[in-house]
Parts: C-alpha cells; sequence; structure tokens
C-alpha cells in the first residue's frame, strides 16, 4: 500500500530531519508508529500527505507517487482539525463538499461517517461544546467522507476518556477488517500493542525498527510479573530488570530477561517466594512494546 | 454544490456567529463616523465651506450717509464674513468670533485726503488664529475697500457703480470652476467646493477604516485554521490553497459592501437628526461600487498578507491593528489631506487607504463617475491582487520550511 524508500528531508538551515528512510505498509496492516516527540514523525506524514516535497527518495501511495490530494489518503491530526463554530453535521457537509462533486456520494457519505464514529444524536449540535472523546470522533469521521485506502491517524485518542477511547478503537478495527489500511502514531504503548499488527519505531528522522508486532514481542526468556510488593533487593538494580510502566491498583509490572539475569523461571519465582512475595499476574515467552521500544532508543543512543 | 460555494457558505456561517468580530466590523466604524462628524462640524465649516464670523464695531457710532456707513454695508455683503455688530474690544477666540473688524471715527477723512493718518479701519484677530485665516480676512476686507474706493472714483467722473465694477474692477475677469459637478452643501462657495463638509469626510474616511480592520478577524481565523492542522486537511481533500483563500475572502467582501451601506445610512439619515448636515446620496452608485469594491479588495489583500506572515494570533492582531493605525494616520482618516503641509500630503499617498479616500470623496463631493475613480480602483485593486498572490507565495513558502 506504502512503499517509501531512501527519503530525506531537511527544512532549510536545519539538521537533516529525516535521512534515508525505508518504510513498506502493506495494504490491510494496522501499523504503529512510534517514536520520542522530534522524532520526524509528523514530517513523514507531511511528506506522505503531499504537503512536503522530500530532497531524495520516493514515496508510492498504491502504486503510484505519493501527491497531495490523493483520495486513497486521509489524515487525523492530532489537533481538532474542524471548525468548532460549525455544528458537527455542518462540518461533515463542508467536508463532504471539498471531497466529492456528487451530491447523492456527498449524503451518502455524511451518512455512513455519522454511523460508524456514533454522532447521530450530537451532529446538530455546535462541535465547539463536544465533549473530547466527542472532538475526537468527528475528527476521526471527517477522514472517513474520503472512503480512504490509507488513513493516518496522530494520537487519535490523546486526552479522552476510556469509553471515548475504547469507542475509536474499536471504529480503527472495523475499519480495518473493511480493507483500510492503517498508520497509528501514539504515546499509548498499551494502544499499539492492543491494537496494530506491525510497529516501526523511529528516531531523529530514521527507522530503528520495524517488524510484526508478535515476532518483535516474542521472546522466549522474558518473563513478565504483576508483583503487589516491591522487588527484593537482590533483584532490584539488576541487568535484564525491567519496571514496565507506573503501578495500577498497587499492582507493578516487571519483566525479567532470564538470559541476563542467568536463571529460569521456576528459580525466579523460588526466590521471590522466598521473599514472601506472590505474582498476582504471570506473563510468559512475550515481551511488552515499552520495552522493545525502550531497547530500539538505547542502541541508537549507544550507536551515537 | 461547488468546493467554492461551501466554502463561502462556510465561511458566512462562521462569520454570522462571531458576534464579536462582528461587533468590530460594524459598531466601531459607525461609532467613529458619529463622534467625528459631529465632533468636527465647526473645524471643518472653517477650513472648508463655513463662512469666517467676526465683530463689526466703530469708534463712534456710525453715521447714516456717511462713506463709513457704505463702508459697513459692502463688508456685510461679503459671502465669505458673518459679522455681527459689537461693542470695541469685544472677546475674540477661533472657537467663536474670530476677527473685529473695527470701522475708525476719521474712516471718512482718511477716504477724502482729509487726514495724515492713512489707517481707516482696523482689524483685531483672535490670537491663535492661523495666518492663513488672517489672509484670507484681510483679502476680503480690502477687497470690499477696493470695491467702495473705486465707485468713489467712479462717481467723480461721472459714471454710476455699474461702470466701476465692470470697467475699473473689472469683475468677472477671474472665473471660479470647479473641478465637477459639486455635490457639497449649497452655503459653499465656489472656492471652497471640492472640499469634503464634515459628515463627508469622516464617512469616507471610518468607512475605509472599518473595511482595513477587516484584517484583524480574517487573519485570526486563517491562523486559527492553520495551527488546528485544518487547513492541512483541506489540502489533503485536493483543495488548492488560491480557491481556500477566495473562499474566506468572498464573505469577507461582503461584510466590508455591507460596511458601506450601514456607513451611507449613517451619514444620509442618522446624522442629520443629531444637527449634522446629510450626506447627500444623489451620486453615481456604479462609481460607489467600484470604489468600495476596489478598497476591499485591497484591504482582503493586506489582511491575507498579514495572515500568512504571522505565526500567532497575537502577532496578527498587533500587526493588523498597528498597520491599520499607521495607514489612517498618514492616508487622510484621522487628519484630512487638505490640512496637511505639502510634504505630508506628499507622503500621505504612500497608504492605500489615501487612494482609496481620495476615490470615496471624488464621488460623495464631487460626484465623480467610473471614469473619474477608475485610476485609484486600478491601483488598489492591483495592489490586493499583489499581496493576496504574495501571501499564496509566502503560505507555500512557509509549508516548506517551518
Amino acid at each position: 500500500m506504502l512503499s517509501i524508500k531512501g527519503l530525506s528531508f531537511a527544512y532549510p538551515r536545519q539538521p537533516v530531519h529525516l535521512d534515508g528512510l525505508t518504510l513498506e505498509v502493506a495494504r490491510g496492516d494496522v501499523l504503529g508508529l512510534l517514536g520520542p516527540n522530534g522524532a520526524g514523525k509528523t514530517t513523514l506524514v507531511s511528506l506522505i500527505a503531499g504537503l512536503l516535497k522530500p530532497a531524495a527518495g520516493s514515496i508510492q501511495l498504491a502504486g503510484e507517487p505519493a501527491a497531495l490530494g490523493r483520495r486513497e489518503l486521509a489524515l487525523v491530526p492530532q489537533e481538532y482539525a474542524f471548525y468548532p463554530r460549525l455544528t458537527g453535521r455542518e462540518n461533515l457537509d463542508y467536508f463532504a463538499a471539498v471531497c466529492h462533486s456528487n451530491s447523492q456520494t456527498r449524503r451518502a457519505a455524511v451518512e455512513r461517517a455519522i454511523e460508524e464514529t456514533g454522532l447521530g444524536e450530537l451532529q446538530t449540535q455546535i462541535a465547539g461544546h463536544y465533549s473530547g472523546g466527542f472532538k475526537r470522533r468527528l475528527n476521526v469521521a471527517i477522514a472517513l467522507l474520503q472512503a480512504p485506502e490509507l488513513l493516518i491517524l496522530d494520537e487519535p485518542t490523546a486526552n479522552v476518556d476510556p469509553q471515548s477511547r475504547a469507542f475509536l478503537l474499536d471504529v480503527v478495527r472495523r475499519l480495518n477488517q473493511s480493507g483500510v489500511t492503517i498508520i497509528y502514531t501514539s504515546h499509548l504503548l498499551d494502544e499499539v500493542e492492543a491494537l496494530c499488527r506491525s510497529v516501526a519505531v523511529m528516531d531523529r528522522g530514521r527507522i530503528l525498527l520495524q517488524g510484526d508486532m508478535k515476532t518483535l514481542l516474542a521472546e522466549q526468556h522474558c518473563l513478565r510479573l504483576g508483583l503487589a510488593a516491591a522487588l527484593p533487593e537482590s533483584l532490584t538494580g539488576r541487568t535484564g530488570v525491567m519496571a514496565l510502566g507506573d503501578a495500577v491498583s498497587g499492582v507493578q509490572e516487571w519483566q525479567f530477561d532470564l538470559a541476563q539475569l542467568g536463571m529460569s523461571a521456576a528459580q525466579l519465582l523460588t526466590q521471590l517466594d522466598q521473599s514472601g512475595i506472590a505474582p498476582v499476574q504471570i506473563h510468559y515467552g512475550q515481551r511488552r512494546l515499552e520495552s522493545v521500544f525502550m531497547a530500539a532508543l538505547a542502541r541508537e543512543n549507544e550507536r551515537l | 454544490m461547488s468546493r467554492l460555494t461551501a466554502s463561502v457558505f462556510k465561511e458566512s456561517l462562521l462569520l454570522v456567529r462571531d458576534w464579536h468580530g462582528l461587533l468590530v466590523l460594524f459598531v466601531m466604524p459607525a461609532l467613529f463616523v458619529l463622534i467625528m462628524s459631529l465632533a468636527l462640524q465647526g473645524q471643518f465649516a472653517k477650513a472648508g465651506g463655513g463662512q469666517l464670523r467676526g465683530w463689526l464695531s466703530g469708534e463712534q457710532l456710525i453715521v447714516e450717509n456717511t462713506q463709513a456707513e457704505a463702508f459697513v454695508n459692502v463688508l456685510r455683503a461679503q459671502p465669505e464674513l458673518e459679522l455681527r455688530l459689537a461693542l470695541p474690544d469685544s472677546p475674540l477666540s477661533t472657537a467663536d468670533r474670530l476677527v473685529e473688524i473695527r470701522i475708525l471715527s476719521r474712516f471718512d477723512q482718511v477716504l477724502a485726503g482729509e487726514s495724515d493718518v492713512r489707517s481707516g479701519v482696523e482689524l483685531r484677530f483672535a490670537p491663535e488664529l492661523g495666518m492663513r485665516e488672517r489672509a484670507l480676512i484681510e483679502a476680503v476686507v480690502q477687497r470690499s475697500f477696493a470695491d467702495l474706493n473705486t465707485t468713489l472714483i467712479a462717481q467723480e467722473l461721472g459714471f454710476d457703480r455699474d461702470y466701476a465694477q465692470r470697467e475699473l474692477l473689472k469683475t468677472g475677469f477671474i472665473q471660479m470652476v470647479d473641478s465637477g459637478d459639486s455635490n457639497t452643501d449649497a452655503s459653499a462657495d465656489a472656492s471652497t467646493a471640492t472640499r469634503p463638509n464634515s459628515v463627508q469626510q469622516n464617512v469616507s474616511a471610518w468607512l475605509i477604516f472599518g473595511m482595513f480592520f477587516i484584517a484583524i478577524p480574517f487573519s485570526t481565523t486563517v491562523i486559527q485554521e492553520r495551527q488546528q492542522k485544518t487547513l492541512m486537511r483541506l489540502q489533503t481533500c485536493g483543495m488548492p490553497l488560491g480557491q481556500i483563500y477566495l473562499g474566506k475572502l468572498l464573505p469577507y467582501m461582503v461584510i466590508n459592501l455591507l460596511q458601506l451601506g450601514l456607513m451611507l445610512a449613517i451619514g444620509a439619515w442618522l446624522l442629520p437628526l443629531a444637527g449634522a448636515q446629510a450626506l447627500s446620496l444623489n451620486v453615481s452608485f456604479a462609481a460607489l461600487a467600484l470604489i468600495s469594491i476596489s478598497t476591499s479588495c485591497a484591504a482582503l489583500g493586506w489582511a491575507s498578507l498579514v495572515a500568512a506572515c504571522s505565526r500567532t494570533i497575537e502577532q496578527a492582531t498587533v500587526a493588523s491593528g498597528a498597520s491599520c493605525i499607521i495607514f489612517a494616520a498618514l492616508g487622510g482618516i484621522m487628519v484630512p489631506r487638505f490640512v496637511m503641509p505639502p510634504l505630508m500630503q506628499d507622503l500621505s499617498l504612500l497608504s492605500p487607504m489615501a487612494w482609496a479616500l481620495e476615490g470615496f470623496l471624488t464621488v460623495l463631493v464631487r460626484a465623480g463617475s467610473c471614469t473619474s475613480v477608475a485610476l485609484n480602483s486600478l491601483l488598489l485593486i492591483a495592489l490586493g491582487a499583489l499581496l493576496a498572490t504574495a501571501a499564496i507565495f509566502i503560505s507555500r513558502w512557509k509549508q516548506n520550511h517551518d
């Protein structure tokens, strides 16, 4: 669906922003595009959309060079990219008129977008008065008007309540099931891990890592434990021991690289048992995306 | 519905729902017109078509059937002067009576050559009165005296007053010609006919100011859309930047024309209720439409450039507001051009507001036609097109550089 080869770009009088970037996104895939702030994700998206012109390299979208106004591509920016003084319906009608010249197609596209995103009851209300969750839904709905083959979502669930977040993720899944290829950028790695089938990690304008999610997360030496108590001193700070995220309801998740620790899963569990600690969650043979992401960035920092 | 029609409809909805913006665009210039037209009525009367007011006094009672009495009658017939009889040394000020014309008791003797002293009349001015007004009053008094004296010489030679006027004073030798069909009030004499009165000047001036003030709400919406990535979204839907701008500009041009209607209505119907002169609408509406649309083009071009060059709403607000005030100060909006010194009058032509004001005054004051305002209109449209094109280029350039 999307093939990027040797892509380079730099803003004038600034250091190189993208440096020979190569990325492949298969049709029907859901790709999680990860990277710290300033990694070049937004620049990459702008280049794919044709808003910027690359200094070198090529971008092929559905077999054709990427250009501004390609109907196959729709963007959902992180910002609320609509008119807050218009109602949801008026926004959709306007963007539909921009995308489609035929009035029947336009009406059908608006109805479909409203149905897909559950905006029905609120469509006649001023969009600026929507809750954060419904603003996000409208943001996505506008992108759906184009009936895109490739949908790029930039932090689509930022600052929304859990209910709206779950709904939006469902919308994305349904779209993907209907054949839409998705590129999903987010700093919420749990969300990406749950949603995406493949992942690409980028930093400083380069792709550090790209692959199938299951393959990247598979790790036979990896044991993840949820602990309600503090880790014994004998394990704290050792190589191969890593805290994942913050504690939730008093439970902290830990990842243990058994190869690095030089012990088996049984030995580790025994040691914890002797310290009076009983794990409340056990996952074996699979890393968390967060550890993959952090490891990729750490390797890049070491390389530099 | 085409993209452009949809954009115009969308922008119109946004404008109608922006009450604060509409208040600024309509109420502010309306208040300026009301306040300035009423406040400056007297000033425009003095500088423009009004009479110069003064006291007429005598050292002694003016005796009937004397040359002094004949001189008083000639003076009181002068259209430039509005004289009221008073006692000597009555108070003078530029706000009321500018001059005292005092007939000396020796007037008849001096005229008959029976006195060693040459002066028969004294002029006493308000201290703050300008040189121009002093010279004008002196010239009118001198002309009145010449009229009287020439008539006396003619009578001595056995001719009547008509002969004196025709052959000695050569009345009519200098012909006063207006630059067009004057649309000034009937009391204005020929020499001041091409100058606007307070209402004509202020309606035109503050209308233009209001039209250019559109840069603030326009640039604000463009920057908001840029920051919110709405512009980016429209571009990725295949809408060219030029079409996006055009869809925004057209509704704002309609706002400019509504401003015109409101300001004309205030001048024609509201200001007379407050005691000001009524704005005559017996003008060429085609010429008025031409200069209004041209001014709107220049204002919107400027608004587009401000929007393209500013990064934040704060920057755009300061740039729009400050540039409007500078254009207005320079272009004869705040201070009429005709009271500026020659150098400033030349400099004022740097402001597009001056081009617009000249066009409006040509229509409203001098009953100008489309041909009369063609040059000013062309300049304004060319400027607007140039600025809008520059705005689009700058927007594209910034997209690739920021």
